[in-house]
């Protein structure tokens, strides 16, 4: 298996994204101090 | 919660009007963050549906990597992991 296992640290990246009708870059620095759940997924409109 | 996909910010933003999502999705146009995760699928389907939990320190405490045909877990085991963390 690659990519961090349980116990990694897990791979810094930044994103472009959006949230309800807002853009920004994303970071996964920028949760430090909170949990975040990353959902990875094939395709928009797909069920899942 | 980030959901992460390789489509652009407008197909992104269609979705989220749909469906009234209320987290953050992330274009991963070029497959970069899927692949340094380790769940790059295939040509047909270009990324498995996998889910990562980080904790506050940004490490990795929960791992699920999909085959590239799964659907996700159902979100009370995953609740339940965020729970006991």
């Amino acid at each position: 298996m690659s990519g961090p296992q349980v116990g990694d640290a897990a791979p810094d990246f930044t994103l472009p994204g959006v949230s309800g009708d807002t853009r920004r870059d994303y970071s996964l620095s920028e949760f430090r101090g909170k949990k975040v759940v990353l959902a990875f997924y094939p395709g928009d409109f797909t069920p899942g | 919660m980030l959901g992460i996909s390789p489509q652009d910010v407008d197909s992104h933003e269609k979705w989220i009007a749909k469906e009234q999502f209320p987290f953050a999705l992330l274009a991963d146009v070029d497959l970069t963050v899927a692949e340094s995760f380790g769940v790059k699928g295939n040509k047909a389907m270009p990324v498995k549906r996998s889910v990562f939990i980080v904790d506050e320190d940004g490490v990795v405490r929960y791992r699920y990597e999909g085959t590239v045909k799964a659907i996700f877990k159902k979100p009370k085991a995953l609740a339940k992991v965020l729970a006991a963390l």
